[in-house]
């Protein structure tokens, strides 16, 4: 463990996503005004007091905005990649440890999903679904699941034909005790990485959907739609585009510090194949 | 090798420039090219301003009728005749499977109203929505249209109706080739091809259409007015107006649409360019679809009205360049009604009312923004985000939904939405245009009367009005309906808004026109 | 091959069906998503359903729409009432001569960036380099693109924001490519003009690819340099370039065309947001503003059309790499 924070990537991710988590937290306890509070007549009003960060061309104070959209863009990260891990890890354990025709028609959906690029996928997804928060979430995570199934799945294969996979099926114990208390420790190294590539990714997807005005609608002040309302204001007033997207970049650019170590410390071999 | 490079990249480069390429940054595609129609500037400035001619047209910049396709006219004492004789020779566009046989005569005008008039008329284009000449009761006004001579038409109305000439001049009217209608359906290609493909006899000939691209236009050499200096009319499609102001800038465009208010100080500062200005015949308004619930409780559209904060819309999306709005038409339009009240701003007033329309918890509803940037709008998404902050207030949950410009027109025809965001630019200086196409009854039906309200006193008071001449007499029934408006509110109005239209210093002759129209007749590039 | 071939139409066939279900799979009546819902009355519809073959069985219309799709016919665009195929035409090349800017130039630059980063390994510069291509690498393309519009085009007005070309050039339509097309032509300044407004766009396009590629061409590196083999080729005198070029290479370039692959995938998404930003008239814009403007016939090309570039491109770098390595091997 003490190793992890060793290593320079890992250190460097983590700090920077303790400080928006440290935003996020931050956002329920104390936000200077509401992120859809319009002040008459502050429009465009530079970095000063009381808006510490200035306000946007509708009169909402920037630096509100921000916080209340790292709830979005982290929370969702977070939350897609759980649940990216609860359904493709499972589904990969299940794959791989019972394989056969099971495996093979998982296998097949799988490939499906992979049919396009994740943010191309995503789009047609909310094409059929409509767009709201609800469907941004659904699309993301169904992006994500097939990655994590494919490498749970190979690490779980790989796991069941060792020793005591074997003998612990020959003393009678049920798959599904097996799967947990068995498979699952023993391939955790692989999820965890793949949890933190997965919530990178998400949170790249949600701000591209937002960016496109397909994503998360308004008022939510989602970054990656912010950025695309400040396309107007490049000019007049550059850092409505230049806050919103460097929070993005350094969230996104801390979650892949953060499995680069994981993988650097955990499992070298799994290098050069991101 | 190196020479060859060198030949190649100069030798093509002088000739393109000695030609007058006029380039206008558009910030919407049309949606169809058949003036027919077609209800929205966009569309109206890629087709009947450039490719089409009138009867009777404005004078370029006024309000005022002159002489178009008609080189006169007689109108009957009872009102109900009117008589046109048309130029000889005026000649119409060729394309690349069309070549016209004649010039312009009676039968292009006879089919050109007869077609809009009678579905069952053999060119009418089946299960068409000619929406404008609906709109605009020439269905019921007109009884019949009627080749006299070779160059002579002439109009039958069932009711005298004052504004009809002007009705004329309006796009909609726009005279089509029977010759060419005649053509489509007899080699298959279809009457839809109108659309795609416009022939008519105006200045500019239309060459291409790339979508959300360009739209390119010649000069029609046989035009009747003569051959005009520009030789190629491009109009480039930019919707972002940052975009267009960055080309105008930089010289990429000649002419911009709907500048960003903004931008304008930005812009007027500049010496390479010029800002022309003129107060605005338009008005801007959130519609309420009276016929869904609960915008059908009066008190409802009453407590809504009173949550939305008009000054600040003004100030944040307007800047210094629009009015308040409280009437459905604007102040340069005679009988406006002066002593109307303002719009009011009361959120305590709101609350209540919503209590008393039994919606104490509030609703949540959908707010249909303006995908394009206009001068009665320049920015939909903006002014829907600052009114989701305002009826938040009085627990109204608003969702904003957008699509683009021809699907948004489409679907609010059919009255598919629940609030909705328009404007209107007036058509011919005439109040019914304003009242009677965006308020009639019969307006629903051709699908412009976006807040679906039929108003059965309102509505006789435009008839009465439209039936006689003296525009005393008529001021007095327009006041009267603009009080029914004010009281039953099927409308958030918004703002009359300054049109401004930016233009490189090498653009000559151009006109800044009260309809918002883009017409590039005259003009020229020094 | 016969196993290929049988690949090839099996993909085909799961193509044509998810495309073919997207429009049943949108709430509302598919006739009239398809026509868009032209204020049609009740037999209106009912002629549409016959026009459309929406009255037969499903497998009668899944046939249809097979054959339809091998001719290139999807209907008309709802927004333009073109047919959808004839917009297709002119917008792959666009999305193509973008995409393979982009790829070529971030490749070879990518690849050099690697090999001197790991030559120079743990000096300054490797580490500029590791660090930028980190962040590039973590870079959402859309906030990158803006922020170069902001830079470029905004502050010092050196290339045009948006378009592929100036609006007055028309260049007669040949391949599509504007770059040949307007040498075909002997058109000198239309082909300066495509040039400045690829600039910018190819430049964001490709700044992901690049880092990927510069970090797999260092790590890469790196690792076979550690290797016992190039140990001996160093102890037997070798000159250094001479190791890198013929033997560290050799055997990186797997692992580079796999990441090169990968970068297609980059690519591919990176057009949309590019093409978006800059206005650029290619696919990816096309099947963003359809999804706004619920225009489901092109949404149903455009799903089709991605589907097939993607499987094309994975199917040809997969036998690519699988027809170089063999090669590769022999010539060590």
């Amino acid at each position: 463990m003490k190793n992890l924070f060793a290593n320079k990537s890992f250190s460097v991710g983590f700090t920077l996503l303790s400080f928006f988590a440290g935003l996020f937290l931050l956002s329920f306890l104390i936000t200077p005004f509401g992120y859809n509070q319009v002040f008459e007549g502050q429009t465009l009003l530079p970095m000063q007091s009381p808006y510490f960060l200035g306000t946007d061309d509708l009169g909402r104070d920037l630096f509100s905005r921000i916080l209340i959209g790292s709830r979005l863009s982290l929370g969702i990260g977070l939350l897609v990649g759980l649940l990216s891990v609860l359904i493709g890890a499972s589904l990969g354990l299940i794959a791989g440890y019972f394989k056969g025709r099971t495996d093979y028609w998982i296998c097949q959906v799988m490939n499906a999903l992979q049919a396009l690029p994740s943010l191309l996928l995503a789009l047609f997804v909310v094409a059929i679904l409509g767009q709201s928060l609800l469907n941004t979430i659904i699309s993301v995570t169904l992006v994500s699941i097939p990655v994590m199934f494919r490498l749970v799945r190979t690490a779980a294969i790989v796991e069941a034909q060792k020793d005591y996979i074997v003998s612990a099926q020959a003393l009678g114990a049920s798959p599904l005790r097996i799967l947990k208390s068995h498979l699952l420790p023993n391939c955790m190294t692989p999820i965890l990485v793949q949890t933190a590539v997965c919530c990178s990714e998400a949170i790249l997807n949600t701000a591209a959907l937002g960016f496109l005005g397909l994503g998360v609608p308004a008022p939510y002040p989602e970054w990656g739609t912010m950025l695309s309302d400040a396309r107007n204001l490049i000019e007049t007033a550059p850092r409505l585009m230049i806050l919103p997207g460097t929070c993005l970049l350094l969230l996104i650019l801390g979650m892949q510090l953060i499995s680069d170590g994981l993988r650097d410390q955990l499992d070298p071999k799994l290098r050069n194949r991101s | 090798m190196r020479r060859l490079l060198f030949l190649v990249l100069f030798s093509a480069s002088s000739v393109s420039f000695s030609a007058q390429n006029l380039i206008y940054c558009s910030e919407g595609s049309p949606s169809s090219f058949n003036p027919q129609l077609v209800s929205d500037g966009v569309s109206m400035n890629a087709s009947s301003q450039t490719v089409f001619n009138r009867l009777v047209e404005f004078k370029k910049g006024t309000t005022e009728i002159e002489p178009g396709l008609a080189e006169s006219w007689t109108v009957s004492k009872d009102q109900l005749t009117y008589t046109f004789k048309l130029k000889k020779n005026v000649q119409f566009h060729s394309n690349s499977f069309f070549k016209p046989s004649r010039a312009l005569n009676a039968e292009d005008v006879v089919y050109t109203f007869m077609s809009q008039l009678n579905p069952k008329h053999p060119l009418s284009i089946p299960q068409a929505n000619y929406e404008y000449f609906k709109a605009m009761e020439l269905d019921q006004i007109i009884e019949n249209v009627s080749k006299a001579d070779e160059q002579t038409v002439v109009f039958k109305l069932k009711r005298p109706e004052a504004p009809f000439l002007a009705n004329l001049a309006m796009d909609f009217a726009s005279i089509l080739s029977a010759e060419y209608a005649e053509f489509l359906i007899k080699s298959g290609k279809g009457l839809k091809t109108l659309e795609t493909q416009p022939i008519g006899t105006g200045p500019f000939v239309f060459k291409s259409y790339q979508k959300d691209s360009t739209v390119k236009f010649t000069a029609f050499e046989n035009y009747f007015k003569g051959r005009q200096k520009i030789d190629q009319l491009i109009f480039s499609i930019v919707a972002d107006s940052t975009v267009r102001t960055q080309k105008l800038k930089s010289g990429e465009c000649h002419v911009m649409s709907e500048p960003q208010p903004q931008d304008l100080e930005n812009l007027k500062a500049n010496p390479k360019l010029k800002v022309l200005s003129i107060e605005g015949l338009n008005v801007s308004y959130i519609a309420f679809n009276t016929e869904k619930k609960p915008f059908n409780n009066k008190k409802v559209r009453e407590a809504l009205s009173l949550a939305m904060n008009q000054k600040n819309y003004i100030d944040v999306i307007y800047k210094s360049q629009a009015q308040a709005a409280k009437n459905p038409i604007p102040p340069s339009m005679w009988s406006y009604a002066t002593a109307t009240a303002a719009v009011e701003y009361n959120l305590e007033k709101a609350k209540k009312l919503m209590a008393e329309a039994g919606f104490k918890n509030g609703f949540e509803t959908e707010l249909w923004t303006l995908p394009v940037s206009r001068a009665y709008l320049p920015n939909g998404k903006k002014l829907g985000e600052l009114v989701q902050a305002d009826l938040e207030k009085i627990g109204v949950k608003v969702k904003l939904v957008t699509f683009d410009w021809p699907t948004y027109l489409e679907k609010s025809k059919k009255g598919d939405h629940q609030m909705v965001q328009f404007g209107w630019i007036g058509d011919n200086g005439d109040p019914d245009n304003f009242m009677n196409v965006l308020l009639g009854c019969s307006a629903i039906k051709a699908g412009s009367n976006y807040a679906r309200w039929c108003d059965q006193k309102f509505d006789q008071l435009l008839q009465k009005a439209k039936s006689m001449t003296d525009q005393k007499k008529r001021s007095q029934f327009y006041l009267e309906a603009q009080n029914i408006f004010n009281q039953e509110k099927p409308w958030f109005p918004i703002a009359y808004a300054k049109q401004n239209k930016v233009i490189s210093t090498l653009v000559q002759g151009y006109k800044i026109d009260p309809f918002g129209h883009d017409n590039f007749e005259g003009v020229s590039l020094k | 091959m016969i196993a290929k071939i049988f690949k090839i139409l099996l993909s085909f066939l799961f193509i044509t069906l998810v495309s073919f279900s997207i429009i049943r799979l949108i709430p509302g009546d598919p006739a009239q998503n398809i026509i868009g819902e032209r204020g049609a009355s009740e037999e209106r519809l009912i002629e549409i359903r016959k026009n459309l073959g929406l009255d037969q069985p499903l497998l009668m219309q899944y046939g249809h729409f097979v054959l339809n799709a091998l001719k290139g016919d999807f209907g008309d665009s709802i927004s333009s009432k073109q047919p959808v195929i004839q917009e297709f035409k002119v917008l792959f090349p666009a999305t193509f001569e973008l995409a393979a800017t982009a790829l070529i130039w971030s490749s070879l630059l990518g690849i050099g960036l690697g090999i001197f980063a790991a030559i120079r390994r743990n000096t300054f510069i490797d580490y500029l380099i590791v660090s930028v291509s980190t962040v590039g690498f973590a870079m959402p393309v859309f906030w990158w693109g803006l922020v170069c519009i902001f830079v470029f085009a905004v502050q010092f007005m050196l290339f045009p924001v948006s378009g592929r070309i100036d609006v007055i050039f028309d260049i007669p339509y040949a391949t599509g490519f504007y770059f040949i097309d307007a040498v075909l032509a002997g058109d000198g300044a239309a082909f300066l003009s495509a040039c400045r407004h690829i600039v910018l766009p190819a430049f964001v396009l490709g700044t992901i690819p690049l880092a990927l590629v510069t970090r797999v061409t260092r790590s890469a590196f790196i690792d076979i340099s550690k290797e016992d083999f190039i140990r001996t080729a160093r102890a037997k005198g070798l000159s250094s370039s001479r190791i890198i070029f013929k033997h560290i290479f050799k055997n990186a370039l797997p692992q580079i065309l796999t990441a090169l692959g990968l970068s297609l995938g980059h690519l591919l998404t990176g057009a949309i947001m590019t093409e978006t930003l800059f206005s650029w008239p290619g696919l990816g814009r096309w099947i963003v503003t359809s999804i706004l403007a619920r225009d489901y016939p092109v949404v149903q090309a455009g799903l089709f059309y991605s589907m097939v570039i993607v499987f094309a491109v994975n199917f040809t770098t997969d036998e690519f790499v699988k027809w170089v390595n063999p090669r590769l091997k022999e010539s060590l």
